[in-house]
């Protein structure tokens, strides 16, 4: 059985610019793939290279399948977002290696509670930093959307 | 608890046995950090580890508050695998064997 396509309508011009952002940070291949450095002190030094070689690769293909999801003509042109339902997860993993890069290469002037409870003074940031903080809340509440969809029975 | 297998990607199969292993459980953990939104974190736990909704949040707000929790413990190449799988979902997560003190 076909399983139904999930589709976001978003206001293009709104989060079209942050799309565009996110997009260059997205298609990093490598260990520019990983949105953290895995600890791996108590992994057999034999096995590391591996075993981060994996992380960065699944980290890859997640955001690679996050850019196939926004980096489209409908996308552009209707600020519609197409997906299968199985672009689900890679989709919420790809939207936490992406906030995590962002918050560790755009937003490192910003303190962790401001962050974590989302107190941010804008008129204190300066370009860049406005849209890095505005491209992770839309992540964030992309992140909220598809958690809903996939465990509705969860409750925040 | 009956678990979810974990997932592991490891190419590394053969894995030496060069040095005995502790028979002790090792632990697997998960720290905090202030990016990941706590209803992923819950369902990240519910998904790999096989959570209730209630447990996934306990582990959760414990994460939250007290800057670590203890998700899994056990023999340490399913605490590697588990581990893997999370960091593989951007958690913060690493092995501790339990004579670590922590």
């Amino acid at each position: 059985m076909e399983s139904k396509r999930l589709e976001l309508k978003l206001p293009v011009a709104v989060v079209g610019p942050l799309i565009e952002f996110l997009l260059p940070l997205a298609r990093e291949t490598g260990d520019a793939a990983l949105g953290f450095e895995p600890n791996l002190d108590a992994i057999e030094e034999d096995f590391r290279a591996d075993w981060r070689a994996d992380i960065a690769g699944q980290s890859q293909d997640d955001q690679t399948r996050f850019s196939a999801i926004f980096d489209t003509d409908e996308f552009r042109k209707d600020g519609v977002a197409e997906f299968a339902p199985e672009d689900c997860e890679p989709l919420l993993r790809a939207a936490s290696a992406l906030r995590l890069k962002l918050r560790a290469r755009k937003l490192g002037a910003l303190a962790d509670s401001a962050l974590e409870e989302g107190e941010i003074d804008f008129a204190r940031l300066n370009k860049e930093e406005r849209l890095a903080i505005s491209t992770y809340m839309f992540l964030a509440s992309l992140q909220e959307i598809v958690i809903r969809h996939l465990d509705p029975s969860g409750d925040e | 608890m009956s678990v979810a297998a974990p997932k592991t990607k490891r190419k590394s199969a053969t894995r030496k046995k060069t040095v005995p292993q502790p028979t002790s459980p090792w632990m697997v953990v998960v720290l905090n950090d202030p990016v990941n939104l706590m209803s992923y974190v819950v369902l990240v736990f519910k998904k790999v580890l096989g959570f209730t909704e209630a447990k996934a949040r306990k582990h959760m707000l414990e994460v939250h508050k007290k800057g670590r929790s203890v998700v899994w413990t056990g023999e340490r190449e399913r605490a590697e695998a588990y581990a893997q799988t999370l960091q593989s979902w951007q958690l913060s997560a690493q092995i501790e064997h339990s004579s670590d003190g922590k």
